[in-house]
């Protein structure tokens, strides 16, 4: 039986990662690129990416290199779609239990390589963060300086109101 | 394989602060991810839950956060799409404005907060005046409304693009215009009649409790309008008089619903229903259901059962791959139906046992098999009746199910009778005067679930059945026998298990023969 064919990722930092075409794939980035260039053995750089992301994004691609691609058209507003929508996985939660620094590079390198799965992982992650807190707590989390200026402020506190049961 | 752990510092999948070592975060990493990265972010954490009025609460708290955050959430229109009757106007104004061309969902209901926070007369109507004229950007309107409200200054806007439309009033009344739903392709509707002639294109219809229509007429009607029909669920419609009739020199052409997958009825007067029915072609239906409860109505039973036969039984239950099929028959008390996979009718009648029900089941039965496609003939293998209280009603059944479909080879009875005699009545020793009468002769497995106490003594016809069958030619060998809830003699379990293959007891009893007879006596 012969081998899976392979290719070889080479991050911002230099690292070169050799792994299997199938599961590189998984990026549609990667996918493209090894199309419009065919096989060849120089390695595929991906200068967004540094190696420590790349590894734990490879981590994620590997475990997830059978599973079926995402429809491009799938309609959000069906009931089956939302639930999937809003669930993540035991090992997809397990594996993005990061800290906050791993997780945005997560994001961005599922974004820029495109894969959406992980994308879509990473952002329920941080909107898991998020849900039932009030500002004060997601600025505290975040670091996230309160720009507005007070008479924003009290805009925002009036418009609040209309939000809150009659 | 276990997540790589060597990048694992904490866990941030919900929770605390206090999980958030601050000398790890020392800058505003959410500044790095692009807006639109940010949205899809905020749009998760304040999923957009459609038909829960506080969503509001949890979005206004996530633009309350800085001003990057504000200015995103503002700009997502499909965040601001879902408007609530029960809303202060100046944030229906505020959603308005924000949604921008974006397709709403509106929700009206006048009767959810009537009984504990009354909403005054002057906010429905500033309401209505505030978003009628967005009335073409409406997607879903779910409208519940005492029978008092503007129903015509509410059902009369332009619902351009309108799709799903729900209507459930709390008396019934008659909406006489026509509807300006070009677009409607899910209509429910419960206590109001509408121009049912104004609507077409539907892909569900779910009708509940309408007093003034649809008649049989006009439901034909939006269903020929409607060939894409997907779903149709129609329920306590009382007025569906037969003004669809046909007769035989002028007959209506049949309303082909080729999407059509799930079809359910109850509590609809028998003849109008019948004539729906007979011409209604589903050749993909997956799901039919039909119930009916009559306490005083004389009615055709038969017709309805005959109509509903013929989808029942359609030829589609054939394309299974082959696999057999179970007709269940059940009988109890005022309850008698008819089931094949996911079709189905019931008939529930108060005072039935003391009439003439007996022949309007075995009518009814009898007219329902009857339009069952021939194509299934070979294919139900299984029959089980249930719950008939007379084994002389159980004869009448098997010998009805035998004629039209003689390949059956399982036989399961779950009677409160006396099992004997229906067993003798398959038994081959009592229809030797007429081999060709004979029931079911591929019979190969017989599964009794009996209660009462002459049950017990079913071990011996059953023997007598087994052995008479197995000595002839002319039937198929019993190999499979279960018994549940039943005592039997020893030595008559012992020569059965001879005979066949498996002799299943579930519950029963295996007694010496004077302990049996005892217990009887």
């Amino acid at each position: 039986m012969s081998a899976a064919p392979q290719v070889t990722l080479e991050s911002s930092d230099g690292e070169k990662f050799k792994v299997d075409k199938e599961v590189a794939e998984r990026s549609v980035l990667i996918k493209n690129m090894i199309e419009d260039v065919g096989e060849s053995d120089n390695p595929i750089p991906l200068p967004n990416v540094n190696a420590s992301v790349l590894k734990k994004v490879l981590e994620y691609c590997e475990h997830h290199r059978g599973d079926p691609l995402p429809a491009a058209d799938a309609d959000p507003s069906n009931d089956d779609n939302r639930k999937r929508a809003t669930e993540i996985s035991d090992w997809d939660q397990k594996f993005i239990q990061v800290d906050q620094e791993m997780l945005f590079e997560i994001i961005l390198a599922a974004n820029y390589m495109d894969i959406k799965p992980l994308l879509d992982v990473g952002c329920k992650t941080v909107a898991n963060m998020i849900k039932g807190k009030t500002p004060e707590e997601i600025r505290k989390l975040f670091n996230i300086v309160n720009d507005f200026t007070p008479e924003e402020e009290a805009q925002i506190k009036k418009e609040n109101e209309w939000a809150e049961d009659r | 394989m276990e997540p790589d752990s060597a990048t694992q510092v904490f866990s941030c999948s919900t929770s605390t602060e206090e999980a958030v070592p601050e000398y790890i975060v020392r800058q505003d990493l959410t500044r790095q991810l692009p807006t639109e990265i940010l949205e899809k972010v905020l749009c998760e954490a304040a999923p957009l839950i459609w038909y829960d009025p506080s969503y509001y609460r949890s979005l206004f708290r996530i633009r309350a956060v800085c001003r990057r955050w504000l200015d995103i959430v503002d700009e997502a229109q499909s965040l601001w799409t879902s408007i609530w009757l029960q809303f202060k106007l100046d944030l229906i104004s505020m959603v308005l404005v924000k949604s921008k061309m974006h397709l709403l969902s509106i929700w009206y209901d006048d009767q959810t907060f009537a009984g504990y926070d009354s909403l005054p007369e002057d906010h429905i109507s500033s309401f209505i005046d505030l978003v009628g004229p967005s009335a073409s950007r409406w997607e879903f309107f779910d409208y519940r409304a005492s029978s008092y409200a503007e129903h015509g200054r509410v059902l009369g806007l332009p619902f351009d693009n309108l799709r799903r439309l729900n209507i459930l009033l709390s008396g019934n009344i008659t909406y006489a215009s026509a509807l300006n739903t070009k677009k409607l392709t899910y209509l429910n509707v419960h206590r109001c009649s509408l121009n049912w002639h104004s609507i077409s294109g539907l892909r569900n219809l779910e009708i509940d409790q309408n007093t003034y229509g649809p008649d049989v007429g006009e439901l034909v009607a939006v269903l020929r309008a409607s060939p894409d029909l997907e779903r149709l669920e129609v329920t306590r419609n009382w007025p569906m008089s037969a003004t669809a009739s046909s007769d035989s020199q002028h007959p209506l052409p049949p309303i082909f619903l080729p999407k059509l997958r799930e079809m359910s009825f109850s509590k609809l007067p028998v003849v109008p229903l019948s004539i729906l029915l007979d011409l209604i072609e589903a050749p993909n239906l997956h799901r039919f259901s039909h119930s009916m409860t009559y306490k005083w109505i004389s009615d055709d039973f038969p017709c309805i059962f005959g109509s509903a036969g013929r989808h029942i039984g359609a030829d589609s239950q054939s394309g299974r791959g082959g696999d057999p099929i179970q007709l269940d028959i059940t009988s109890h008390g005022d309850t008698f139906g008819i089931k094949l996979g996911d079709r189905e009718i019931v008939l529930s009648r108060f005072g039935w046992e003391e009439s003439n029900g007996r022949q309007e089941r075995e009518a009814s039965l009898s007219a329902a098999l009857a339009r069952f496609h021939p194509n299934l003939r070979s294919l139900i293998k299984t029959v089980s009746f249930k719950d008939a209280p007379w084994n002389d009603e159980v004869a009448g059944y098997l010998r009805l199910v035998h004629t039209h479909f003689p390949r059956v080879e399982e036989l399961i009875l779950m009677v409160d009778a006396n099992v004997e005699p229906i067993v003798e009545m398959i038994s081959w020793e009592q229809e030797t005067r007429n081999v060709d009468e004979v029931l079911f002769p591929c019979l190969t497995t017989l599964r009794l679930h009996a209660t009462q106490m002459g049950s017990m003594l079913c071990g011996s016809s059953i023997l007598h059945l087994v052995e008479g069958r197995a000595d002839s030619a002319r039937t198929a060998t019993l190999k499979v026998v279960g018994l549940e809830g039943s005592k039997i003699a020893v030595d008559t379990a012992e020569r059965l298990r001879q005979s066949l293959q498996e002799l299943r007891l579930t519950n029963t009893e295996v007694v010496d023969s004077p302990e049996l007879i005892g217990s009887i006596s």
